[in-house]
């Protein structure tokens, strides 16, 4: 029975009950200790009936994100911490910047006044290949990932060959002069390690 | 001018060199060996995009030297 299997229990687990009774263990339980509940409102502050089920009471708890105070010299570190993240990111951008034109500049230096105007007006150039005699079109504004492609006499692309500088951080005016320069003066290097793929795509 | 010009973050780095001066050439061959033991390629460029040279020996008198790291397939 349930009566006594909560009889055994509390007998052996309380050590201040007196008796053995299921009444005392849980009057034990929350007599010293919950203040002045007795036995049965204590289960009815626990478990609500209704003459139909039990059911329990669940405290809710919401969790309101409450901003910290801070105090003002809390607020001033913080703003000089932003403001020195904001002037690191400004120097670095300006950097960048300069990279990007020195990096332009080099490239312009390197090409024929022909490739000059051609750069300008397509946004490519047209070199030739070193020891195959090929010619490659290297565009200038697609980024540095598949901008090469090997064309035919009449201009069409045969094939599309992705090749870049190992390190993506260095602007994408030194790619396309070392893509040139690679192509005119060591093809061999550049058609072994190019990842090519065959197209179709007509200029 | 005779420079070495190498691909970087920046741009480009530039290690000049003055021939009459041993020691300033030496410091440009230190850095040239330097840069082809790490894998980069040498150029010796002319100006407006003429066709160069790929070089694998230091030359102090080249000129205008371009190296350009690694490639890598995309």
């Amino acid at each position: 029975m349930v009566i006594n299997v909560w009889d055994s229990w509390a007998s052996t687990i309380s050590t201040t009950s007196t008796t053995s009774s299921l009444l005392n263990t849980w009057y034990t339980w929350t007599g010293p200790n919950l203040g002045t509940s007795t036995t049965t409102s204590t289960w009815s502050h626990w478990v609500g009936t209704d003459n139909q089920r039990i059911y329990v009471h669940q405290p809710r708890v919401i969790n309101k994100y409450v901003p910290p105070i801070l105090t003002p010299e809390q607020i001033a570190s913080e703003k000089k911490m932003r403001d020195e993240r904001e002037r690191r990111y400004a120097a670095e951008r300006a950097a960048r910047k300069i990279a990007v034109e020195r990096a332009q500049e080099l490239l312009m230096m390197h090409l024929t006044p022909e490739q000059r105007e051609c750069i300008k007006k397509n946004n490519f150039i047209v070199v030739e290949g070193g020891k195959s005699k090929s010619m490659y079109r290297i565009w200038t504004q697609k980024g540095v990932h598949g901008n090469v492609e090997k064309i035919d006499a009449k201009g069409n692309a045969i094939e599309n060959w992705c090749v870049q500088l190992r390190d993506s951080l260095i602007p994408d005016g030194d790619h396309i002069l070392a893509q040139k320069l690679m192509l005119e003066l060591d093809e061999d290097h550049i058609t072994k390690v190019a990842n090519k793929t065959l197209t179709r795509r007509v200029a | 001018m005779l420079e070495i010009a190498t691909m970087d973050h920046t741009g480009d780095s530039k290690n000049i060199w003055d021939i009459s001066k041993p020691d300033e050439v030496e410091a440009a061959r230190a850095v040239f060996n330097s840069l082809r033991d790490k894998g980069y390629s040498a150029f010796h460029v002319a100006a407006d995009g003429d066709k160069g040279v790929r070089m694998n020996e230091f030359d102090p008198k080249a000129g205008k030297l371009i190296m350009v790291p690694q490639l890598k397939g995309g």
